[in-house]
């Protein structure tokens, strides 16, 4: 694929790309932003190389996971080492961003609030098929998961999601 | 498709319809991309491979020549009991032999008493008497 194509996709999957590092990281929108743009240099740079056994999107987001994966470990490791130094340094939480919780309305915070209880596996399959119109088989691709595997984390994902949101009491 | 997958979905658009619209501007190519990194060759592959291991013949040879057992020199000491100093001339003092030998009355050599190593523990006969 050329450059100039490959620009042309990652601008136009640029939104829903967002929206998965978003997940990715906790919903910490600073983090995000700096994963993506790692994600486009990595691929821009030919570092991540698209080989065609998938979709580009599956692929794309295959990409940005791992890229977060990356970066959680290097901020956990720098924690690690300059703890004693930096106390002030964040500590990397699984709670999301509250500046992004304020921003969203009441029923997407319940939602973001439902999906911290989550399983990681889970809130990642019911994001890629709930938020990014994945199919399951698609989802499994991205989080290199069997498809059985993949199915079983979602029915469960969604009623745990399910008996949560009821609990919460915030209607649709 | 259930109603609580149904329902599910409208939450999840939802909250993307909020995160696309807060979702920063895509920024193009970074400046500091460079061109995508090209597969390598077989043929250049094969001549890094042929560099490497010539570079570790290189450093084998290199290391058998170093530790090769250096050869004897020209003209050894056999033995320590067959060493002699160079200063040994200097014990050789003027008349050394008369100290290491016992003297005997009237045999004297020009002038000198004559060394009577050969005689040692001998009698000394009388001449007979014609």
């Amino acid at each position: 694929m050329k450059q100039t194509d490959l620009q042309g996709e990652l601008e136009r999957m640029h939104t829903a790309s967002f929206g998965w590092a978003l997940l990715c990281c906790n919903h910490h929108r600073e983090e995000a932003e700096e994963v993506l743009q790692t994600t486009y240099l990595k691929v821009l740079e030919g570092k991540a190389m698209f080989g065609g056994e998938s979709s580009l999107r599956t692929w794309l987001f295959s990409v940005i996971r791992r890229t977060a994966a990356e970066q959680r470990r290097r901020r956990w490791l720098r924690v690690q080492i300059f703890d004693q130094w930096q106390a002030c340094l964040p500590v990397p939480s699984h709670a999301p961003d509250p500046e992004h919780m304020a921003s969203a309305s009441e029923n997407s915070r319940a939602l973001l609030q439902a999906l911290t209880v989550l399983s990681a596996r889970q809130r990642e399959v019911l994001h890629l098929v709930f938020y990014q119109d994945l199919t399951i088989g698609e989802a499994a691709q991205v989080l290199n998961l069997n498809l059985g595997t993949a199915r079983t984390h979602f029915d469960r994902g969604k009623r745990h999601l399910r008996k949560i949101l009821d609990s919460s009491g915030v209607q649709p | 498709m259930t109603a609580n997958d149904r329902d599910l979905r409208d939450r999840f658009a939802v909250l993307r319809r909020q995160e696309e619209a807060q979702a920063p501007r895509f920024t193009g190519r970074p400046v500091s991309c460079r061109e995508p990194v090209r597969p390598r060759s077989p043929a250049a592959l094969l001549a890094a491979a042929a560099c490497l291991l010539a570079t570790a013949a290189a450093g084998l040879w290199m290391r058998t020549v170093s530790h090769r057992p250096q050869p004897e020199p020209r003209n050894p000491v056999a033995s320590l009991m067959e060493w002699k100093p160079p200063t040994d001339f200097l014990l050789e003092t003027p008349g050394h032999e008369l100290l290491r030998t016992v003297p005997a009355i009237g045999a004297l050599q020009n002038g000198l008493i004559a060394p009577t190593h050969h005689r040692r523990n001998s009698q000394v006969r009388k001449p007979v008497l014609p």
